[in-house]
């Protein structure tokens, strides 16, 4: 044949059937981007997760921490060695900073007064990050910088120009080297990474009540001109995790491998990274998000697939007399197979590029909402796969549906009506075999553990279960409209008779019913669970943060927190200081201390569903105290009656106050004297101060019993030569009892119209009275897990790293505690200020701020002298839980089913359009026996209405159902949670999910009513009778 | 390819089983190569189940069709597409059933072409010698579907001759004609006595007067 053209022949035919070929196109478009978003979703997904574990893990533990240790043949390196030793480390490493090299030595340092145990360090580039308050940062030998805080305390009088020594503690060394300080400086941020998680400001007493100051950067000469000591040096290896692509994680991986390997521990460089759990953390995200993919995608393929294989279903019906005349003009079989599929395969082929296109749209759109911004999408080699596979899904179903025509012979194809395609009894128990396997599916998913990959697997359940309920469901239609034929039939309604009837004898609309149940189902299913999942993220976001926001702030040991807040927030509605505390000296504590400003944390916190209410929990840590005994001056007088005192064993007055900045003061006076004598101290006090007891101190000379009796009558105070009485109520019962004794000492306190009177004893430790404005316990509601169960062996006692212990009582119980959450105790901030010596300065300290705070609260925190470390937010947190495998996974599925419902109306719409053709003749033959054309209109209306509003009707209640039944297995997050979450379907997103699909399918019954009854002319009959 | 002669023998199909009915009885009947022949009788006389069976559409029940030395009662599927694509050319009556609508008069010349072996292709004539034959070939490049009904006639005459082939079966082709188009479609039919044999199965006693030999069916048998 000469000049054949089949393309232009193909094109024209398409162009003569666009309807059905740009449904082809975008049945296959919608699924060839459904199979093709699931691995590039998953592949984005995977990126953020990945993203979010190297971000959200610590420096230190990402990082690569270089130990420079002294050759297994040697006792120590010399610093002088650190060069070489340098040089033997990797200089750079891909994804890792410029490394940080540091030399540290221990010390004990003299200045003009008292000594303090610290630490001289060198650490690279550390001015950086320091803010210098007075004075510059060190720039050669012989210079130093310490903290504006350590200038600040009382008894060493370090200031700038003063020459420190600092010694090598080491017994037996004798290193020593003088540093002048050249200025002082506070902490930009303790939790700079470039600090890589070491404390390095840790001001305060040791275990061994030695002062402690924060650490003096001296310049890197200085250590290195040290030899034969004690000095530690290492390279921190700052890691840079928005460097890292999931492709470089297996090089990255091997490269810390091998460095590990080359530097084993105990040889001259030791190696030490987390990195290793971080990627595996990071691996099992991605196993989850890869399985919640593969199933949502292979459930949103099938049902694709299905509705492609309808819709090329009617447009290989639509060419059947094509594919007859072909045969007419005898054209061999495998002719009449390229003619008869090459136009749906055309299109195929032409919706697979635009498919791919698509799912990578559609990707970036899920992706640029919920992953971490500027997470890339790429096409990659399994999303080609998979569209691929959808194309030759689509080509398998045009074979499939095409088979039946190209089977037809000639003359049946030119007959009008066609062979009854009524189901058979065979598809009949298919389908109940198939609704049977999937309810046994379901049950047995519903089985499996919530946690990983296998709960994972209960992504399939809602599926499996709306499939079963569609098929029944669907079968039964005809059945009960059966029973309605012989009232339609007597009653006056001829529309409504005409469409029971016809769905009754129109099997060709069961399946497209069961798809439209099946997609409607799962998008019911998908609604309700993304709801559900919103809800519980904010719930769990919120019992996680503590209150909308929460502002982490470094204590600088000038003002007290809660008091700074106090003033920052008169109204106590918006802000609240909380602190955390982990307790390292044991007693009966096992969790994390949350201790917040009880008043205020119902009207600021958030609060941990599943435990008590904040309002019960801040009246059961709250306990009642005696008003403060405040004193302004620098000076204390007490008026003590003191008798039967041993004789040479008399304590020593000592003034326990706390500052305004709720610092802890001891001022000592003189020994305890028989008969009515003043006792007097000097106090820094001139801002205010609270007096919060008097000790009797056990003397370094005393040993043994220390007995007597002190009756205190009278407390004064003031500047020197001006001093006035205090409000002390020293007459009042409830102000007044005895203080927590130390070792073996025994109080016995009383208080009358006379003063307190205090009978002490004790072989060891001392004793004392205390102003009952603290309480003598804490009041504490604690986690079981928070607590220490065991034999009781007295009352619970929490101890701090002092060795201190105090009393508290459990006062209830609360599954969940706000930020602590399972595995911890709640308790009032004051009173554990007032009561643990150490956890002021030990305890991370917060601002929980509430939803109605100002905007700029946080400038306001700062300007309050709190310095700002660290925002975090109940909406962050909620950002980062719905990047989690499982929320990703869900929200996939609500993409997928969004789609599957639109597939699933371009099915219908296509289905009911290519019937218009056939259901026209019938029609004509009705409206020529006198019926009619608007009770044909009713009639189509009806038959379509009630063919695609059962189809809802079954497959929203299954997909609310599924979800009831579902939701419970299905998980929402990565890790579990001891917070209550909420199982039940959000409804009205379903509610209005559903109005919306009525709308849709509605407009669709009456535009194919339309449709139909336009081609309903009479003349039709004339083609019918040939 | 020559024109063919058609033989049909004893010619017998009956539809059904329970309730047979029988459409042709013992049918018999020769037609010379190159003749033009007019089948005709009332409906339901059989026209249509021996168009049927003279296409090779439907197998007669007994008895023998013959076109050249092929059986069509015995032929395979294959060999029954082999001869309507090359020596039976075969149009039916409505002219959507012969055409592709959407595409080019020229198109679904070529469309007929395709059926051929390839190594016969080169035989067959060029689609515009075909059209220029039946006089439509200004209309080329017009869809089908845009032809008037008389020039829909002759694209389906020149579909059947696409092929060059022996026989030609037309089934009522000027039922949907005027007078004048009817009397121009069968001048064409005519001028192809000698090369095609023609076998016009129709109503219109007026063809009969024109062709060679008219067969006149009633209750499925040869009355003259």
């Amino acid at each position: 044949m000469r000049g054949s053209r089949p393309g232009s022949l193909l094109m024209r035919g398409l162009l003569a059937r666009r309807s059905l070929a740009v449904a082809v196109l975008i049945a296959a478009g919608l699924t060839t981007a459904a199979a093709a978003l699931g691995p590039m979703y998953a592949r984005a997904a995977a990126e953020s997760t990945l993203r979010d574990e190297l971000l959200a893990a610590p420096a230190e533990q990402t990082g690569l921490h270089l130990a420079i240790a002294a050759p297994p043949d040697d006792t120590e390196l010399p610093p002088a060695q650190f060069d070489g030793a340098v040089r033997e480390a990797p200089k750079a490493l891909p994804h890792y900073g410029r490394p940080i090299g540091m030399l540290n030595w221990q010390v004990f340092a003299f200045g003009a007064g008292d000594g303090a145990r610290g630490a001289a360090i060198w650490r690279d580039g550390e001015c950086a990050h320091l803010v210098l308050t007075s004075g510059r940062c060190p720039e050669r030998a012989g210079e130093a910088v310490i903290s504006a805080r350590t200038m600040r305390i009382d008894g060493m009088r370090w200031r700038i120009g003063t020459v420190l020594t600092l010694s090598d503690p080491t017994p037996g060394s004798t290193e020593t080297l003088q540093v002048r300080i050249v200025g002082a400086y506070r902490p930009a941020n303790v939790l700079d990474p470039f600090w890589f998680g070491v404390d390095y400001f840790q001001e305060g007493e040791d275990a061994q009540g030695n002062i402690r100051v924060d650490t003096i950067f001296v310049a890197r000469a200085e250590l290195a001109r040290l030899v034969e000591n004690e000095v530690h040096a290492s390279l921190d290896y700052p890691f840079r995790p928005t460097s890292v692509r999931l492709a470089d994680v297996p090089a990255l991986r091997a490269e810390v491998d091998r460095l590990q390997h080359r530097h084993p521990d105990s040889a001259r460089l030791a190696l030490t990274t987390g990195l290793g759990d971080v990627l595996d953390a990071a691996a099992h995200q991605q196993q989850l998000v890869d399985i919640g993919t593969l199933l949502v995608t292979l459930q949103l393929s099938l049902l694709g697939w299905l509705v492609l294989f309808q819709i090329v279903t009617d447009l290989a019906e639509a060419r059947g007399p094509e594919i007859a005349l072909a045969k007419l003009r005898g054209h061999r079989p495998w002719q009449v197979l390229r003619f008869g599929i090459a136009e749906p395969v055309v299109l195929l082929a032409i919706a697979t590029p635009a498919g791919i296109a698509l799912g990578a749209l559609a990707a970036v759109a899920l992706g640029g909402s919920v992953l971490v911004p500027g997470t890339p999408v790429v096409v990659t080699l399994p999303a080609i796969a998979a569209a691929t596979a959808a194309f030759a899904g689509g080509v398998v179903a045009t074979v499939l549906a095409g088979a039946r025509v190209l089977r037809r012979p000639v003359l049946e194809q030119w007959r009008r009506t066609m062979r009854s395609r009524r189901p058979t009894r065979v598809s009949l128990v298919v389908d109940l075999a198939v609704a049977a396997v999937a309810i046994a599916a379901f049950a047995v998913l519903r089985t499996l553990p919530a946690g990983g990959g296998q709960g994972t697997a209960a992504l399939l359940a809602p599926g499996l279960l709306v499939l079963a309920v569609a098929l029944a469901g669907v079968r039964l239609l005809p059945v009960v409209v059966r029973l309605t034929l012989p009232a339609t039939r007597a009653g006056a309604r001829l529309g409504l008779f005409l469409a029971t009837r016809q769905v009754v004898r129109r099997p060709a609309g069961v399946r497209l019913a069961t798809l439209l149940a099946v997609a409607a189902g799962l998008a019911a299913f998908a609604v309700g669970a993304e709801g559900t999942a919103v809800g519980n993220r904010l719930t769990r976001a919120q019992a996680e943060v503590g209150a909308a926001t929460v502002v982490d702030v470094q204590d600088t040991g000038t003002a007290d927190p809660v008091e700074t807040v106090r003033r920052l927030d008169p109204s106590g509605t918006w802000a609240m200081a909380a602190a955390t505390w982990l307790p390292d000296g044991g007693g009966s504590v096992a969790g994390t201390v949350l201790a917040v400003d009880a008043s205020r944390l119902a009207a600021v916190g958030d609060r941990a569903a599943g435990g008590l209410d904040l309002r019960r929990l801040a009246r059961d840590v709250i306990t009642r105290t005696a008003p403060p005994v405040a004193i302004r001056g620098t000076r204390i007088e007490a008026t003590i009656t003191a008798s039967q005192l041993r004789s040479g064993s008399e304590p020593q007055v000592q003034f326990d106050l706390r500052t305004a900045a709720r610092a802890t003061v001891s001022a000592e006076s003189t020994l305890l004297r028989t008969g009515t004598h003043r006792y007097s101290a000097a106090v820094p006090c001139a801002a205010g101060c609270t007096l919060t007891g008097i000790t009797w101190d056990r003397p370094i000379t005393v040993e043994g019993d220390m007995a007597g009796t002190a009756l205190l009558t009278g407390v004064r105070a003031g500047d020197p030569g001006a001093l006035r009485p205090v409000a002390a109520e020293l007459t009042d019962p409830a102000a007044w009892r005895a203080a927590t004794p130390v070792s073996e000492a025994r109080d016995a306190v009383s208080v009358s119209s006379a003063g307190v009177l205090d009978h002490f004893s004790g072989a060891s430790g001392y004793g004392g009275v205390a102003s009952a404005s603290t309480p003598a316990v804490l009041s504490a509601v604690g986690t079981p897990a928070g607590l220490v169960h065991g034999p009781a062996t007295g009352p619970p006692t929490i101890v701090d790293s002092f060795g201190a212990e105090t009393g508290f009582r459990t006062v209830a119980i609360s599954p969940v505690l706000p930020a602590v959450l399972d595995a911890g105790v709640l308790m009032d901030a004051g009173s554990v200020e007032d009561l643990v010596p150490a956890f002021r300065t030990e305890a991370s300290w917060q601002v929980w701020l509430s939803a109605a705070a100002p905007p700029d609260a946080v400038q306001r925190i700062a300007r309050a002298g709190l310095v700002v470390q660290r925002v975090s937010t109940v909406g962050q947190r909620e950002q980062v839980l719905g990047r989690q495998a499982p929320a990703l996974s869900l929200l996939l599925l609500l993409a997928s089913a969004v789609v599957g419902a639109v597939l699933a109306a371009v099915g219908t719409a296509v289905s009911i359009g290519a019937s218009a053709r056939r259901r026209s003749y019938e029609l004509a033959a009705l409206h020529a026996v006198g019926v009619g054309r608007g009770a044909l209109f009713r009639a189509a209306v009806a038959e379509q209405s009630l063919l695609l509003l059962t189809a809802l009707a079954l497959g929203i209640p299954a997909g609310l159902l599924a979800a009831f039944l579902t939701l419970p297995v299905l998980p929402e997050f990565a890790t579990r949670t001891p917070v209550a979450l909420r199982f039940t379907p959000d409804v009205p997103p379903v509610v209005l999910f559903a109005a919306a699909f009525v709308v849709l399918v509605l407009i669709a019954a009456v535009v194919s009513a339309t449709a139909v009854l336009a081609r309903s002319r009479p003349g039709r009959l004339r083609e019918a009778e040939e | 390819m020559t024109a063919l002669e058609v033989v049909v023998e004893r010619l017998r199909h009956v539809y059904g089983t329970e309730e047979p009915v029988v459409a042709l009885d013992d049918l018999t009947f020769h037609l010379p190569a190159g003749s033009t022949t007019a089948v005709m009788g009332p409906s339901g006389s059989g026209k249509s189940t021996l168009t049927t069976i003279l296409a090779g559409l439907q197998r007669p029940t007994a008895g023998r069709v013959l076109i050249g030395d092929a059986d069509l009662a015995t032929m395979s599927e294959v060999d029954l597409l082999r001869l309507r694509a090359r020596a039976l050319a075969v149009t039916v009556q409505r002219p959507d059933r012969n055409l592709l609508g959407y595409g080019t008069v020229q198109d679904n010349v070529r469309f007929a072409q395709r059926g051929a072996a390839r190594a016969e292709r080169r035989d067959l004539p060029a689609p515009l010698e075909v059209l220029e034959e039946v006089g439509i070939a200004h209309l080329a490049g017009q869809r089908a579907d845009a032809l008037s009904g008389g020039e829909r006639q002759r694209l389906a005459l020149a579909v059947g001759l696409a092929t060059a082939p022996g026989v030609l079966l037309a089934d009522e082709p000027t039922s949907q004609l005027d007078d004048r188009n009817r009397d121009a479609l069968v001048d064409l039919l005519c001028t192809l006595a000698g090369r095609v044999t023609v076998i016009v199965v129709t109503h219109d006693d007026r063809l009969g007067d024109r062709f060679d030999r008219r067969i006149v069916l009633r209750d499925g048998r040869a009355t003259g």
